[in-house]
């Protein structure tokens, strides 16, 4: 079920209603229900891969439980390699088998040795790359002694398959959500109209900016070879905007989803386009994922000098492996490490902790064209990433770098682009304004009159339903 | 609780009443919706010859210049519509009035049309009697794509300034060809002869005992045919679905690269005057309006 659809319309309000009236005599049936829902959610999509999410849940419900009665330290190993054997067994199968297959294949092919293989039919189960981690920390915490393992199966179950977040993050940590299902919620009303503006905003970064920037982006990526330099930078320039609020806005409507049933999930994006460097822009993206190889890969590596230069590789590659099995995802991982690594090995990767402009309301010049910077290698690292394949990116790369970079861009429908382009110059403005709060509508328009701030939101609202482009599914969802 | 639900039940109450006004802004406003509107309360209608089709069609053909010239004619189409939608209109529009028309001419393009396309016109499907009520149907969720026509209007005067006569829509925007010819297009015949819904709509004629022609309608000069189609009837023993091609070298001549377009293969009120100049030469030359009289130029 997509958050941006009709069936989602009709689900949300009604397990609401149950959620508050039925359910809310006590906790064991708000998480019964909860898990009811989300296993509804899941179904939507199809119903047979259920039974992944239910297997792994009880595959790390039973290590927990083990892990807590267990006190040799290599037993205690053993079960903790069991849990991410299965867990990253399952990922690797459904998402990376083919890419193993192909490219084994293709080593034996260049080594002359003839070999054909058939690459298998896997459907990837949508959001398998996002509850493994969710499970994996809870072991992986269990196994540390950082948290209690849980007796409540209810509980577990609703933590791993929680609707909200359970397709596309954010990748919750089962020390900070796991201990919101052991309290039955109550309704705040404060926390529920937050939650609805969230959705609001959420709602309005995919359909209206993320989907009409698709349509550009995958109109001149997929028509690369016939056009421009400057077109291409265009299309890189839209795909950075799309990617961004495809997934920050897939993650303001999990936050605020959450939010109405009582929960409080971890930001996952933080105005990313306004860092000054790329460290910057690191902790401002995908917080949940980027933390979760800080705490559970990073560290562990730990290291000196040398080996920290390693373990930035190691962290950006598998991070771009966790996007996709696809070598233009590991070359935007190779890219990032190469970006970060001047400012690791200076000890300058901290420098930058505020938002840009806390106390002003505009940049100073020094900050807007470090912003800028920071923005062109990242689209440039984008380009990678959007790519079919690797000749892909060098023939956009090489047609940038050309003397048609200095043609003006071509845009197949120029009144839809203008009218793009207005979107674009309103959602920079409304993002900039709200850079200091949790998301860009939270506290905006607060103190004003209630009737104009409804108009507001029901001019966006409107706006959703009027200007959106068309319905693309979640760009996340393929990982 | 009760207050939250009070106040989003109020959200929801302000939206469906943005729906209704949106609903009245597009009857008021957008041709396609005018149109439907027209064709379903028209008094007691003469008309010799229907013009059904898509924007080729609504934009392309002049049915004032054929009423002129003896023809009395409507032009039905609707922009983006498909061959089923054509069938549904034109079922309506011979179930709802006595005089049947003698001649119904469907203007496509090859070039541009799904004929495959089983959707029915967001439009049609809303004003047909007896549909389905469904979440979708909120004029917001429905019409979302008119939105941006209604934005043309707002900036562009070309867009404020096109009219409606006799269910033609016509633009006196000019926007240049700047396509070239392509020696290698034929004319697809096969995509004509494999369309079930041509053939509905031949059946639905011929139970009428009405001509059908069917006509390619000229294009931008990319999308024309080096050589004319010798026309042929799709429905030989009924003799009826004539199919005609205005989109190939030579009779496109007519047509001033600079003068006669508006974009995408539509012409503007120029291009369609000349269009119709030279189907009228045609209708004149088979006497349409004479039972069975269907036969190549």
């Amino acid at each position: 079920m997509l958050f941006n659809s009709i069936d989602f319309a009709i689900f949300l309000p009604i397990v609401f209603i149950l959620y508050w009236s039925v359910a809310n005599k006590a906790l064991e049936l708000q998480n019964l229900l909860l898990v009811a829902a989300s296993f509804v959610f899941y179904a939507w999509w199809d119903w047979s891969f259920l039974s992944l999410i239910v297997f792994s849940t009880l595959v790390d419900y039973t290590i927990g439980l083990k892990l807590k009665l267990e006190d040799n330290q290599f037993r205690r190993k053993v079960l903790l390699l069991a849990s991410i054997f299965v867990n990253l067994g399952f990922l690797a199968f459904f998402k990376y088998c083919n890419f193993f297959l192909d490219n084994f294949v293709a080593a034996f092919s260049f080594f002359g040795a003839a070999m054909e293989a058939t690459s298998l039919k896997i459907i990837l189960p949508v959001g398998i790359s996002f509850y493994t981690f969710q499970t994996l920390s809870y072991t992986i915490d269990v196994y540390r002694k950082k948290l209690e393992p849980t007796n409540d199966f209810i509980a577990f179950s609703a933590f791993v398959s929680f609707f909200s977040q359970l397709v596309a993050g954010p990748i919750e940590r089962a020390t900070r959500l796991l201990p919101q299902f052991y309290q039955r919620r109550r309704f705040n009303y404060s926390q529920a109209v937050d939650g609805m503006r969230q959705i609001l905003w959420g709602l309005f970064k995919k359909v209206v900016i993320a989907d009409n920037c698709a349509e550009f982006a995958n109109q001149i990526f997929n028509n690369s070879a016939d056009l421009n330099g400057s077109t291409l930078v265009l299309g890189a320039v839209l795909f950075s905007f799309q990617i961004y609020c495809d997934f920050s806005g897939y993650s303001d409507i999990a936050i605020g989803t959450a939010r109405l049933f009582g929960f409080d999930l971890m930001k996952n994006f933080s105005f990313p386009y306004f860092s000054r460097d790329i460290a910057e822009f690191w902790r401002r993206w995908h917080i949940s994922l980027s933390t979760w190889f800080r705490d559970y890969l990073y560290i562990p590596l730990g290291g000196s000098i040398s080996m920290k230069i390693r373990n930035t590789f190691i962290i950006f590659i598998v991070s771009g492996f966790w996007h996709g099995a696809n070598w233009t995802f590991i070359v935007w991982g190779v890219l990032n490490a190469i970006y970060f690594l001047p400012l690791l090995l200076s000890g300058r990767n901290r420098n930058i902790i505020t938002i840009v402009a806390a106390h002003q309301r505009l940049p100073t010049l020094k900050e807007l064209l470090l912003i800028l910077k920071t923005f062109t290698f990242t689209v440039f690292a984008w380009i990678f990433f959007r790519a079919e394949n690797l000749p892909h990116a060098f023939d956009i790369i090489s047609a940038i770098f050309s003397y048609r970079l200095f043609e003006a861009p071509k845009v197949s429908n120029a009144f839809d682009f203008f009218i793009l382009t207005i979107l674009l110059i309103y959602f920079i403005i409304q993002e900039w304004n709200g850079r200091r709060w949790n998301y860009a509508l939270e506290k905006f328009g607060l103190k004003w009159h209630r009737s104009i701030r409804w108009g507001l939101y029901l001019l966006l609202f409107i706006i959703v339903c009027l200007l959106g482009g068309n319905k693309q599914d979640f760009i996340y969802f393929q990982f | 609780m009760i207050l939250f639900i009070k106040k989003t039940i109020l959200f929801l109450f302000l939206f469906i009443a943005s729906n209704f006004i949106y609903l009245i802004i597009l009857q008021k406003t957008d041709w396609n919706y005018k149109k439907r509107i027209d064709a379903l309360t028209l008094d007691a209608p003469d008309n010799d010859i229907i013009v059904i089709g898509n924007s080729l069609a609504m934009d392309g053909i002049d049915t004032e210049l054929l009423s002129q010239n003896g023809y009395q004619s409507y032009n039905l189409s609707l922009g983006g519509s498909s061959l089923r939608t054509n069938y549904i209109q034109l079922n309506e529009y011979l179930t709802l009035y006595e005089k049947k028309p003698k001649c119904v001419i469907l203007g496509l393009g090859s070039y541009l049309n799904d004929f495959e396309k089983e959707t029915i016109h967001p439009i049609v499907e809303y004003t047909q009697k007896d549909r389905e009520v469904s979440f979708r149907d909120l004029p917001m969720l429905k019409f979302r794509w008119l939105f941006k026509e209604l934005l043309k209007k707002l900036v562009s005067k070309a867009h404020r300034e096109a009219s409606l006569k006799y269910g033609q829509l016509r633009f006196k925007k000019q926007v240049p060809d700047n396509t070239a010819l392509d020696h290698n297009n034929d004319f697809p015949i096969d995509r004509y002869k494999s369309a079930p819904f041509i053939y509905d709509i031949i059946d639905l004629c011929s139970d009428y005992d009405i001509e059908l022609i069917i006509v390619e309608m000229p294009g931008l000069k990319k999308t024309r045919h080096k050589k004319r189609f010798n026309c042929m009837l799709l429905d030989e023993v009924n003799n009826n679905g004539l199919l005609l091609d205005y989109n190939n070298f030579s009779d496109c001549e007519i047509f001033d690269d600079q003068k006669d377009w508006i974009g995408d293969s539509h012409l503007n009120a120029y291009g369609a005057k000349k269009m119709t100049t030279r189907l009228l030469s045609d209708l004149q030359k088979m006497d349409v309006t004479a039972p069975q009289r269907l036969k190549c130029r």
